[in-house]
């Protein structure tokens, strides 16, 4: 007999990333629905982007919800340094537990110093049910 | 039919970063209780950071237990040059077949000789059974 995780994963970006240094959507999943309210959602995520001009950091926050007004995942203050025109891929994992079922995620990009837009190449998040 | 996986996740750093190359365990799992003896653990990991100066590399391993006198999972150190004073996002996954029920991980790092201990921003630490 075969078994799944619970499990959500997109590759669309929602979003251009702007030029300027406001934080801006580029994946959503979810809503996510629980097998109990205890349980720990595990996400991946992976971004390649080309860095705009003037951009100095790429920070990327994971939020709950759908919008950059939702509460963040962790500090989420998952920053790195970067130089205009580089290529670059980031990366990584976090966890949630959230208590309440039928909640989405998104993840969100923000680049600091930025006068040209930077441009995302490719992506993912993928969110299952630990 | 859904199901759930066994699993330990932290976002508690334990210590803080230390300069030159005292090793140093950042998070640590609880006892991960196994289906079979022979069950997989997969243990995924990020940590965000502000580079120290003269720090050129840091190093990240995983061994089994709490300490830094632990085994090994793979064959780090897992090494990132680094710039003095810039932001990273490190992040990696490996398996472990511990053989045995209730082993504990341990997420640990290092710097390079002479280095000043990096600026803790983020992280987490996870393993959860195949």
């Amino acid at each position: 007999m075969g078994v799944r995780f619970g499990t959500l994963s997109t590759k669309v970006a929602q979003n251009a990333l702007p030029a300027n240094a406001t934080e801006t959507v580029i994946y959503i999943v979810g809503p996510m629905i629980l097998a109990t309210d205890s349980v720990a959602v595990l996400f991946h995520w992976f971004i390649t982007l080309v860095v705009g001009t003037g951009t100095t950091v790429i920070a990327v926050r994971m939020r709950r919800g759908t919008t950059t007004a939702g509460g963040l995942i962790g500090a989420s203050n998952w920053s790195q340094t970067v130089a205009a025109g580089q290529t670059i891929c980031m990366a990584g994992v976090y966890f949630d537990v959230f208590f309440a079922s039928v909640t989405s995620y998104c993840l969100t990009v923000t680049q600091t110093g930025a006068s040209g837009a930077g441009t995302v190449q490719d992506g993912t998040l993928a969110a299952f049910i630990l | 039919m859904g199901m759930r996986a066994a699993s330990s996740y932290t976002k508690t750093q334990i210590n803080a970063i230390q300069g030159g190359t005292t090793e140093v365990v950042l998070f640590t799992t609880a006892p991960v209780i196994l289906a079979l003896d022979n069950a997989q653990v997969v243990l995924a990991w990020m940590l965000a950071i502000i580079a120290g100066a003269a720090t050129t590399s840091v190093s990240i391993q995983i061994r089994r237990g709490t300490t830094i006198t632990g085994t090994f999972v793979g064959t780090p150190p897992w090494i990132s040059t680094v710039a003095a004073g810039s932001l990273y996002v490190l992040n990696g996954w490996f398996a472990d077949m511990p053989g045995v029920a209730l082993t504990q991980y341990s997420l640990t790092m290092f710097q390079n000789t002479g280095s000043s201990a990096s600026t803790y921003q983020d992280g987490c630490f996870l393993a959860f059974v195949l």
